[in-house]
């Protein structure tokens, strides 16, 4: 595990590291393995699947004792490099909001509710 | 990637593994050279006897542990993960019989079979998928029931619970299997249980003059499948259930 609070640059050094190892377990099968960067997208580009991304996701969870991703940060936002550092950086500062995502889905559920309530009565 | 062929003891978590087919399937993985977690709501003389053989903890571990508590159940997952420093295999055995026909049986009731038969399932494999992910193999065994597989009177939301696994066990097996995760379900039909202890002789009787091999099973015959499962001859099996039942359902 890091510091308790590891900075970017190691949470981003400790994300590629993981991603070049799971991309190297597929090389055999998918080719070559180019250079990761912030800007990489993580499917598009680096060819992880959903379920490699959640193979990192617990990898990175035991080594930093962190998991963003079950009330903070929905992991479909997820489509870049960046994005997985800001969700670790955003997990690590204590910020708990969530850009509105709450609101919206709150406001899917009243909707969701009156439907259901149209079609009673 | 590491592998199963490795020269140590597969760590394996069997949950409810205090009594009954739990008992059976701790005995038969440790007898095999497995470690083994386990944990139930409370402490069974089988239990407390092989902690008091291993006070260390080095191959055998029990806890007690709320299942329809899914943060307790990443906590055992979690501590066993620390303690052995992986988890190969999961065996969801832990459940409730939920009896009683559907239209009088109380919501409660309801509402813990499902929460014991299935969610407590489906979150113990979450906590256990992320271990097993990391060295991207590992080994899931459901413990349904032929419930699942045929209809029968007076269970039909056990049967909901038990079908339900099986079809997470078929979804798994192909989410996870790029990972070398393998997902099945083991269906035992009637053996020597608390489960059948209510049946009347005529009853079990009756089972019996019904099953092609004319007898009840025992826990033993379905934790032989289980280990079978769980060893590297069934390496080439997913996303199956296999039901033990003498042949009743056949």
């Amino acid at each position: 595990m890091l510091n308790e609070v590891p900075s970017k640059q190691e949470i981003l050094k400790l994300i590629v590291e993981h991603i070049r190892q799971i991309l190297e377990e597929k090389a055999a099968h998918d080719g070559k393995l180019g250079d990761i960067g912030e800007e990489n997208r993580l499917g598009a580009e680096l060819g992880l699947s959903s379920l490699d991304l959640a193979q990192l996701v617990a990898t990175l969870e035991m080594r930093l004792k962190a998991d963003p991703f079950q009330e903070l940060v929905p992991i479909t936002s997820v489509r870049t490099v960046s994005d997985l550092v800001g969700a670790y950086e955003k997990f690590f500062s204590g910020d708990t909001s969530d850009g509105g995502q709450a609101d919206a889905l709150l406001e899917s559920k009243r909707r969701a509710e009156a439907r259901r309530n149209n079609s009673r009565s | 990637m590491s592998t199963n062929s490795e020269n140590r003891s597969k760590v394996v978590i069997v949950s409810g593994g205090s009594r009954g087919l739990g008992q059976a399937l701790v005995t038969g993985c440790l007898e095999r050279g497995y470690t083994v977690a386990t944990f139930s709501r409370s402490e069974s003389p089988f239990v407390k006897t092989l902690t008091q053989q291993d006070p260390e903890h080095k191959r055998f571990l029990w806890e007690s542990v709320d299942a329809t508590d899914p943060a307790a159940l990443k906590t055992f997952v979690n501590k066993v993960a620390s303690t052995y420093g992986r988890v190969d295999a999961l065996v969801n055995n832990a459940g409730v019989g939920i009896d009683g026909i559907l239209p009088t049986m109380r919501a409660s009731q309801i509402e813990q079979g499902i929460d014991l038969n299935l969610k407590a399932s489906i979150y113990l494999i979450q906590a256990c998928s992320k271990q097993m992910l990391q060295h991207a193999s590992g080994s899931i065994i459901n413990i349904s029931s032929v419930n699942a597989i045929r209809g029968h009177s007076g269970v039909a939301v056990y049967s909901a619970t038990k079908a339900a696994l099986d079809g997470l066990t078929r979804s798994l097996a192909r989410e996870l299997g790029p990972k070398h995760i393998r997902v099945n379900s083991v269906a035992p039909g009637y053996f020597e249980s608390e489960m059948v202890a209510d049946l009347t002789p005529e009853a079990k009787q009756r089972i019996i003059r019904r099953t092609p091999l004319g007898r009840l099973g025992t826990a033993e015959d379905m934790a032989n499948v289980v280990l079978f499962l769980l060893s590297p001859q069934a390496s080439f099996i997913t996303g199956q259930t296999i039901v033990v039942d003498g042949g009743i359902t056949c």
